[in-house]
This record gives structure tokens, sequence and C-alpha cells, in this order.
């Protein structure tokens, strides 16, 4: 059975500060817009199946996983990949944590990792191991046994509580 | 410009963070995936949703009437092309078949491509494949080794049975042995199915120039050089024509090693008839019905020990369901040459056999073999330390070398097993078990459901066999008072305990009563360790021994490091670059490590079987010494002194009188002697094998209501030889423990009887998440490999091949105290299994009654 051909629409929307647009076919899934058309190929496909979390990326603030959205459900949406995190050279408090605490390995996961970290730590600040573990659950890692990952996700916690605190 | 040449080795710190890790935290990473060349089109695979059916016909007719059509390839097609079978990598003990990369005749596992085609459009790969209509004719399915055997069907008629291969390791008369033994157990045990499981799947791409006839290939694979060597062969085309190349890879665990599979040959003859660029990327469901698996393998095993306590004869028989013939098929024969341990058993009789069946092959999987044997062995130990009634601590001690002081080369696993009860605060842990036991009986189930279990495991070989001094491993004073097994102390150890289950008039320990027998050939077997563990070795294998290296210095002062190895997580950027620094005295930060590309690198062997620390480190070391032996022959035409009283480091020349006096720096040298770039390279070859050795410990609990297994806490005492950087030597570790963690627990390529894949998503098939792991600590012995330059042994399989047995050793522990008998030997034991065994064995509890009446 040959499915209908559908008419290629338009989408817009924010992606890490910038407007995008493309013009994509409807079933075309978020994750794929944002690597094929956008070139943005830190956000990666583990599974297909909203699983592994790897392509988790937020959308208006809330991670999400992209492989699980369409492009167009995310018409006018704000995005943020895990390209959008550092400024210029200066890595994200997170993207520190992880570096310094080795939160990674083969580094596959990690973009989806470094979103589901980020999301815990803006709506908990000092979470437990626990709740830290709870909190990137849906993003499996198969390299680091998740020993390291808490760890860096407790340092970055640290030191986003400490870099507030510090007026930045 | 000062520097300072010392004449100590430069040592830097290892690096807080990883060379490697910026670019993937930033998602500049570089991936197969990721690359996207003009034009690309991409390949779809028609797979067989039978396990075994004779193809009639395929019919491209309604495919190809789409617009985004474009090419399509059956098994007829290659072999009109002349096109080779996938390649099988020699190994003596396995029977060989012909498969090709898409079935001829035939499909023999569910998942099987039986055609190939090409599409212009990403989204209309799969609605192409739906459009490809194949004939089929299904055949009886063999899906089990009980069916294998009994041949209902035969998946290769050529070899008139599914046996496919078969492997012994004989020593001594175990059958005597055991016969006269005063304690023997006997086990059945196994571990399912299970998968590597990288989060990144396996792709390709492929782009082909008609002018050179030859293929630039990304793919992602842990060894470039082998996967160009299988296209050349398979392709009939020389080698040169492939330039094969792998960035970044998101994990392979023996997945994306040296297996053969279809779909880079297929993109090469896709990409050579359009013209076109050629993509494929797995989906995770193709990821599980493709990719190699590991494991399936079970055991009969009988151990025995003398009443000493001192394990005297293992027999063992090992069947394994291999699937359909792979590409490597090592991993039985390892598990029965891995499987006595670092024990030495004099009486050895372990048999291996495995059979075809219809399901995709296995493969090498993290521990490839490894974990099998080490599960299966500790799993009889503590079952016959528990049958004498001495602590498992205990009985291990008794069965294991013990080194005097510092030394080189193997671990002595009686100070590894100290440093463990030490730094896990084993008591304090065996208090906490009995505390909970004491609960759950005082309350009952319905209000304290939890009980505990403690388990440990020994990961690692006695290769001391070739070692003829008994000296070195005495104690260092004479008389069997000294012997190792005698000793018995240390925290944690039971010393003294009764031996239950001997006559009252034997209750003492023998130790105490003035020693054990003596076992005149305890140092005397006189088979090498290297000849037991790699009998039959083959080409290939000699091959694993060896890596390649070329480091170069530009005369800006930077330093490049080629490698034959391919990392995909295990920091060898780092690492690599850490060693180059070390031995060149330049810094760090100069060095730069090179991987993964064919051309510029002709050479190489890859990143497997925990090979890239010990030999890809060693080749490195080894190219290093010789660019300093270079350079300081330069500098001494330069200068005009004899190259050995001279020291290089910190970036230039000094006499070796004195060290802070720079005579010439590298550019001086380089630049007089009108040298660019000045290189050294290596092939270097290990003279035996070099791997770590670890001591577990798990602490879990277990929800006697449930089933339900948590593993609370998780030690790991290792000796990995020296350690280039620590902080990458345990995350090896983390990794590797969790990885059996989700064997032990959770992890199931489950069948039905059709042969059909019932787990091919991470919904059906749980690795675990952060959730089920625990905090794994790791604690450090450090005795330097004597075969590796570097002093390491290899660590990346080390927690893997321990943990299945240290998880269910502490299940089966905490089973044993509701004193039923229930046992639990067949991994994973999911929550399932164990509710299972738990009200098999009556454990009267409401929520089971309730639930297994209904």
């Amino acid at each position: 059975m040959q499915r209908a051909k559908s008419e290629a629409t338009k989408v817009a929307m924010k992606v890490n500060g910038k407007q995008v647009d493309g013009t994509v076919e409807p079933r075309t899934l978020l994750v794929n817009f944002i690597r094929d058309d956008l070139g943005l190929t830190g956000t990666h496909v583990g599974c297909d199946t909203g699983h592994c979390g790897a392509c988790t990326v937020m959308v208006d603030g809330k991670t999400s996983k992209s492989c699980m959205v369409l492009a167009v459900q995310a018409q006018g949406a704000e995005i943020l990949t895990v390209e959008g995190l550092a400024q210029g050279d200066e890595l994200h408090p997170i993207q520190e944590a992880f570096w310094k605490n080795h939160g990674l390995q083969c580094g596959f996961c990690t973009p989806g990792l470094l979103m589901s970290g980020l999301y815990l730590l803006q709506r908990n600040p000092d979470p437990t191991d626990e709740e830290i573990r709870r909190g990137i659950e849906g993003n499996l890692c198969r390299c680091t046994g998740y020993v390291n990952v808490v760890k860096s996700v407790r340092a970055a916690a640290k030191s986003m509580r400490e870099g507030r605190e510090g007026g930045a | 410009m000062t520097v300072n040449v010392t004449t100590s080795k430069h040592r830097e710190d290892a690096p807080e963070g990883r060379v490697e890790d910026r670019r993937l935290l930033t998602g500049k990473g570089r991936f197969v995936d990721d690359l996207k060349l003009e034009g690309q089109a991409y390949m779809g695979l028609v797979r067989s949703p039978y396990a075994h059916a004779k193809i009639n016909g395929i019919d491209f007719s309604k495919a190809s009437s789409s617009p985004d059509f474009i090419a399509s390839l059956t098994g007829e097609d290659l072999l009109k092309e002349g096109v080779q079978p996938l390649s099988q990598n020699p190994w003596p003990f396995q029977k060989r078949a012909k498969r090709y990369h898409l079935a001829v005749g035939k499909a023999r596992f569910a998942g099987e491509p039986v055609a190939a085609i090409l599409v212009k459009n990403k989204n209309s790969i799969e609605d192409l494949i739906e459009l490809v209509e194949v004939d089929y004719e299904s055949l009886p399915v063999v899906t089990t080794i009980e069916e294998s055997k009994q041949g209902n069907a035969i998946i290769y008629e050529e070899w008139g049975n599914n046996a496919s291969l078969t492997s012994e390791v004989k020593k001594g008369d175990a059958e005597k042995a055991i016969a006269s033994a005063a304690f023997v157990i006997r086990a059945k045990e196994g571990i399912a199915r299970q998968a590597a499981a990288p989060i990144e799947p396996h792709a390709v791409l492929v782009a082909y120039d008609g002018k050179q006839d030859s293929y630039d290939v990304w793919a992602t694979v842990q060894s470039v050089h082998g996967t160009r060597d299988k296209l050349a062969s398979e392709l009939k085309k020389p080698k040169e024509k492939f330039h094969v190349r792998v960035m970044d890879m998101g994990g392979g665990f023996g997945s994306k090693g040296a297996q053969s599979y279809p779909e880079a040959p297929l993109a090469c003859i896709f990409a050579r008839r359009t013209g076109l660029p050629v993509k494929w990327t797995a989906t995770r469901s193709e990821e599980f019905l493709e990719a190699a698996a590991g494991r399936d393998e079970y055991c009969d095993i009988t151990l025995a020990c003398d009443k000493n306590g001192r394990i005297v004869a293992i027999k063992a028989s090992v069947e394994c369901d291999s699937g359909v013939t792979g590409s490597q098929a090592h991993m039985p024969t390892m598990t029965i040459e891995t499987m006595s341990g670092p024990y030495r058993i004099l009486n050895q009789d372990i048999t291996v056999a495995a059979y075809v069946t219809n399901k995709m092959p296995l493969g090498p999987v993290r521990g490839a073999g490894g974990p099998e044997g080490c599960y299966f062995i500790e799993r009889a130990v503590d079952a016959l330390a528990k049958k004498i009634g001495l602590d498992p601590i205990e009985f291990r001690r008794r069965n294991v070398l013990r080194r005097d002081g510092p030394g080189e080369g193997e671990a002595d696993f009686g100070l590894l097993l100290d440093t463990l009860v030490k730094s896990s605060h084993y008591e304090e842990l065996s208090q906490w078990r009995s505390d909970l036991y004491s609960k759950f009986r005082v309350e009952g189930p319905s209000h304290s459901s939890l009980i505990a279990g403690l388990g440990v495991s020994l990961t690692g070989s006695d290769e001391s066999e070739d070692d003829e001094d008994e000296e070195d491993w005495s104690g260092g004073s004479s008389g069997a008072e000294s012997k190792p097994w005698q000793t018995g102390g240390g925290s944690g150890a039971s010393a003294g305990e009764k031996w239950a289950g001997q006559p009252a008039a034997e209750a003492k320990a023998p130790w105490q009563a003035g020693g054990p027998e003596k076992s005149a050939s305890w140092q005397n077997s006189g088979e090498s360790a290297e000849k037991r563990t790699w009998a039959g070795a083959s080409e290939e294998t000699l091959g694993f021994m060896s890596e390649t290296a070329r480091v170069t210095l530009d005369k800006d002062g930077s330093v490049k490091v080629y490698t034959g190895s391919s990392p995909h997580g295990q920091g060898e950027e780092t690492t690599f670059a850490q060693l180059a620094s070390e031995e060149l005295g330049v810094p760090l930060g100069s060095v730069t490590v090179v991987w993964g590309d064919t051309t510029l690198i002709p050479k190489g062997i890859g990143t497997y079987g925990s090979r890239s620390a010990a030999t890809g480190g060693s080749a490195v070391v080894d190219a290093s010494r010789k660019l300093k032996a270079q350079l300081l022959a330069r500098a001494s035409e330069v200068l005009g002194v004899e190259p050995n009283s001279l020291e290089m480091g910190g970036g230039g020349f000094a006499s070796a009188s004195r060290p802070d006096a720079v005579l010439a720096t590298l550019a001086d040298v380089l630049q007089k002697q009108r040298a660019d770039e000045v290189s050294s390279s290596s092939v270097f070859t290990l003279s035996g094998l070099s791997y770590s050795s670890g001591v577990h410990l798990c602490a879990l609990t277990l929800d006697v209501e449930l089933g339900k297994v948590k593993i609370v806490k998780y030690f790991v005492a290792e000796d990995c030889g020296r350690m280039i950087n620590k902080t990458i030597v345990e995350g090896q570790l983390h990794g590797g423990v969790l990885h059996a963690v989700g064997g032990a627990l959770f992890e199931r390529l489950a069948y039905d009887e059709e042969g059909n894949l019932l787990s091919s998503t991470f919904m059906d098939y749980n690795i675990p998440t952060a959730l089920d792991s625990p905090d794994v600590q790791v604690f450090h012995e450090t005795t330097p490999s004597t075969v590796t330059l570097d002093g390491a042994k290899g660590v990346g399989e080390s927690g893997t091949n321990g943990a299945y047995a240290a998880v269910i050793n502490a299940l089966n522990d905490a089973l044993s105290q509701l004193g039923t008998g229930a046992e639990l030997n067949m991994v994973p034991a999911t929550p399932d299994a164990v509710f299972r065994i738990l009200n098999a064995k009556r454990v009267k509890t409401p929520a089971a009654s309730h639930l297994l009446s209904s």
C-alpha cells in the first residue's frame, strides 16, 4: 500500500535564537529537520521510537524527544539544541561539568543527556543523586554506567548555583 | 628560550578533561550519519519476515514505478556480479558456510536481507521496502539447540547436520579426580542471547570515483583496515581501491568489530552502478535484527574440591546457540579457554559445541565469551563454597595464588581480595545483610519484603603456569605452612568456620590441623598459559597481538600520533597523546592523535578485545622511542657530540651532565637538517596477552514479594597494570560493569517458536537506565604488565567479564537465606524469572499466592 504523497509544507521556528524556515514533507520528523535541513547534527538519532533520548532537545523550554515530534508540530516554537549551549568559546556550565568529570565516553548520547540534565537543574537547582537519576532516566547511555554522568550533573548544579549567587 | 631538559621522563598529570570531549560536548562530533554528500541516495533493505524460507521470486515492479525509486539488487544479482560470500574470519574450530550479502535461494533468519533498493528520498525508504513483493515458501524452523540437534531442519544442506563448532580443554584426569573428591557440586547455568546495543546504530556512506574506479567509504566500524580488506576480497578488487574512514563513533562493544555485514559492500555496488553517493543508516529495529548478538551459552558444570577446600577438578559441557554462521565464531572457544579463571585447576575436562539455528549470527559482545566463562565457574565456585560451609571469599582465597610483596606481570588475587574486603567495608555489609533478614523474619514479607545478598566474583586468568619458580608465589619462606591457601586470614574471611556437611570428627579445618595434602603438580603443571589459551591460534590471532603507530614531529614542534587503533569512547586521543608526550618530553597540548583512515594509516588492527591501551599503546611508545632515538642522533650530528651524551625533553636537547643548559631546540635541529618533519613508525607485537584482573563485590536487595532486584552497592578491586589515565580506566569499568548488570538482570533477545524476534526496540529490550544502575566504586592495584611497553593491561572488558557472576551470586546469596533451596542460574534474572523461582519453591508471600492463583 502506497501512502498518499503529501504536499510539502513550510515551517518556521526559532532554533538556538535564530529564526529559521524550510519546506518539508508533513511527515518529516523534527529531528530530521534539525539534522538534515538545518545541518545541526549534534542532535542524534539512536532508536526512532522515543526510548533512548539521544535526540532530546528543548522545545519552548521543555525537553522533548525530537524523533517523536513532527517538524510541523514545532511551527513557531523556540528550539534549543546542543549547538546553542555554549556562548562562543565558553562552554555552558553543564558542558564544562561533563568535561571535567568524564561524563561522556563515545559522546553519542551526550547531547540528549545535557538537555535532560539542564532541564532538571532549571527546575531543581540542588537535586539529590536519586533525583538526578530520575531526571536522566529517559536517556540511555551504554558507555559510562551513568556513574560519571550523575557526578557531572551534580557538579553542574553546584557551579550553576554558585554562578547565580555570584550574580552572574 | 628557556627549556629545562630533565633527565627523568617528562610526566604531565593526566588532563582534567579528555582531549576529544570539546567537540562531542558542543555538537561538533563527526558521526557517520552526520555526513551528507551532494545528491546522496538512500539504501533500504528488504528483510525476510520468515526465519527460514525459500525465495521463489522477487518483484520490484510496484516499487520501481515510484518516482523515488532508483535501483535494486538481489542475491542473484550479486552472484552475477561475482561477489564473494560474506567473509568468515579463520577460526579452526568452526565449520564454514557460504552466506551472501543478500540471501541466495533461501533466507535463514528473520530479518536477513533478501533485496536492497536505492531511493531518492529518506522519508520514502520504508514505503518502497513495503512495495517489494517477495514470494516466500516457508520452511521448518530451528530456533533452539535441541531442535538444531534433532535436525528437524538442516540450515546448511551441505553440512548434513546443524553442528557448527566443537572444541575442548583437557588436562589431568577430571573424571577420576571428581570420583575421589571430598566435595562435588553440579549445576546447570546459562546466559540468554543479548545485544551489544551501542546507542549509535550502524551506518555507512559510500562515494564512487568512476575515473579511478575507487571507493570512499565512511562506516561505523571498530577497524577500518578489517573493513577495507573485507570489501576488497568480497568485491574482488585491490585494497587500494577502498579508502575507508571512521571518525567519531557512538559505541561498538564488539558489534561494529571485525564482523562482515552486508551493507558496505551493497552500498559500494549501488554507488558504482548509479554514480550516486549512497547512504545507509540502520533503524534501531534493524540493529536488533541484524547486528551480531552475544552470549546464548549454556553450561552443565561439575566442580570438585578436596577436604582442604582446594578445587581439584572441573568438568563442564558448554552448548552455544550460534544462530546462522557469522564471520566471527571464537566466543564459545574463549568461554572454555577462560573458564578456569584465576584458579589453578589440575584436572579439567571442558568441552563446547555450537549449533546453528535460524537466528541472526552471534558475534563478540563486550567480553566475547569471557563473561560466560567467568559466570559459569564463579557460580559453581559459590555453590561449592556453600556446600563445604566456607565463606565465598575465604574459599576463593584458598584457590588463588598470592604474591610476596610488589611484583610485576600477573595480578595478586589475594591482595585484590584484601583490598576489596577492606575498601568495601565488607563486614558492615554482612551486618546489613543479616539485619535486613532479621527484619524480614520478624515483621514478615507483607511488612518487610526486602532481603539482601552479597556476591563476589573473580575475573582474570592464572597466567603463572609457566612460572616454574615456586618461591615467587610461596610467600618466601619454606615449608607447607607458608602456602597461600593455608594462611586463611584477612578481614572478612571466616577462618575457623565449621565445615558444614562434614562428619563431626573432621569439623576442624585442615589448615589448623597441619597443612594441606601435598599437591606436587601445583607448581609444576607443564603447559604454558599461552599454549593453553591460544592453542590453534590462527593468523588472525597473530594480527590481534599487533598494532601499528607512526609518530611525527613537525618543525613547529607539534607531534602527530597515527594509530591503527580506532577509539570510539575509550579516550585514546587523550591517553595516546599522554604516552607520546611522556616519551618525547613535549607538552601534552602539542600532540594530536589521528586514527580511522586507511590512507593516512595504511596498516592497523583496530579497537576491540581490550587491546588498545595495551597493544596500541605499546606501538605508540615504541614509535615514540624510535623517534626520540632518531632525534638524538640528528641532534648529535648537528651539535657534534655523541648521542648518548645528550638528553632530550622540554622541546630541546641538553648535555646529560647539564640538563638545564639547552644546547639546541627541536626546531633548531630540524632546521639545520632541512627537515620539515621527522617520523618513526612501529608495528608492535605483544609477546603475550595482557589483561586486567578484577575482584567484584555486589550488594543487592531482593523484594521477595515482587521478585525485583536492586543493586545497592557495587565494588571492583582491579589490577589493570599501569594506569595511563585513572579517570578513563574507571570509566571503562563503570560501563563494563553496567553492561553486565543489564545482562544479568534485564536483557534478553527473545524469539518466538517461529524464530521471530520479539524484542526489537528499546521498549522490549531493556538496557539499564540511570535508575537501574549502581554507583560503581573502583579500587586499584597497579602491577605493571611485563609484555606491554606502557605497562598497561587491557581493561575494556574486565568489568563485563566479572559482573554477571557477582550479581547472580549476590542474588542467590539472598535467596539462600530463605532456606527453600530456591536457586537462579539462568540469566537474565528478570523480576518475572525471580518471582517464578521464588514461588516454584513455595515461598509463601501474599502477592504470590494471589498472582499465581489468578
